[in-house]
């Protein structure tokens, strides 16, 4: 019988717990799993740290890309039939 | 005949082309595929102009039709190699606890200090760019356009537990190759 779930489970829990909300139990097992167990209390800490960096990435908006004069004029020209 | 037919490709080209080249490139980061679903996008949408209800907009119903075309994109780029996602999991035993080999964090004092550094964030685009491009885009949807959960699923036709999980193996990627730049 499976009691403890696996370094897996739990920080893929920890994942899903960014933007959903987990039941008691799971945030007590997550807890109880950190307390003893430093690689996945490490896969925390970087975790939230690669979370804060895309966040900053990302921050700076949406990057606009378009055709050129030319490019135009040639999908003018694929689009007639 | 519908107001719709009197829509006209030079119309369609110079309204829509840009907005839905930059929407493909929020998802892709083959500039060159991005155009050219954009033109299949165009070409189709003239087609099947007389399907168009007026129940959305232009520019709704044309974004539409270039995200199936860049999911049946990944649908084939998936089929050539494994997906993505299994090959990850559902494998032999030992690769279920691959990541705990990898001890220790990728922290230092120095680090958090670091995160508004451009160098840092160029680093970042760098590992990001080493992912599989679907993940990719299912990164920025989610960074960038900051979508709903549910949406980027809808979007990338994936289940809500494919997505935690992309997340999951896309940190640990990102992890590995930052903590490799970084030391």
């Amino acid at each position: 019988m499976d009691l403890m779930k696996g370094c897996e489970e739990i920080t893929l829990d920890i994942e899903r717990g960014r933007y959903n909300s987990l039941s008691v139990k799971e945030l007590v097992e997550i807890k109880m799993h950190l307390l003893i167990c430093k690689p996945c209390a490490d896969y925390k800490k970087d975790s939230d740290l690669i979370e804060q960096l895309l966040q900053e990435k990302y921050k700076q908006g949406a990057a606009k890309y378009s055709f050129s004069a030319e490019e135009k004029e040639a999908l003018k020209n694929a689009c007639k039939h | 005949m519908s107001t719709t037919n009197n829509i006209d490709h030079t119309e369609l080209v110079e309204d829509h082309s840009d907005y839905l080249l930059s929407f493909a490139m929020s998802k892709l980061s083959d500039i060159e595929l991005a155009k050219d679903l954009v033109q299949d996008t165009l070409v189709s949408a003239l087609m099947k102009l007389d399907t168009f209800e007026h129940r959305s907009k232009l520019r709704t119903w044309l974004t539409s039709i270039l995200n199936r075309k860049i999911i049946d994109h990944w649908r084939k780029a998936e089929t050539r190699y494994t997906d993505p996602v299994s090959s990850f999991f559902d494998q032999d035993d030992d690769k279920r606890h691959w990541f705990i080999e990898k001890q220790g964090g990728m922290h230092s004092k120095s680090i958090v200090d670091k995160i508004s550094d451009n160098e840092t964030l160029a680093e970042l685009q760098d590992c990001i760019d080493g992912l599989p491009e679907k993940w990719q885009g299912i990164i920025s949807s989610k960074y960038l356009q900051e979508k709903e959960s549910e949406q980027i699923c809808n979007d990338f036709a994936i289940t809500p537990s494919n997505l935690w999980v992309i997340i999951h193996r896309s940190k640990l990627l990102l992890r590995d190759c930052l903590k490799s730049k970084w030391i």
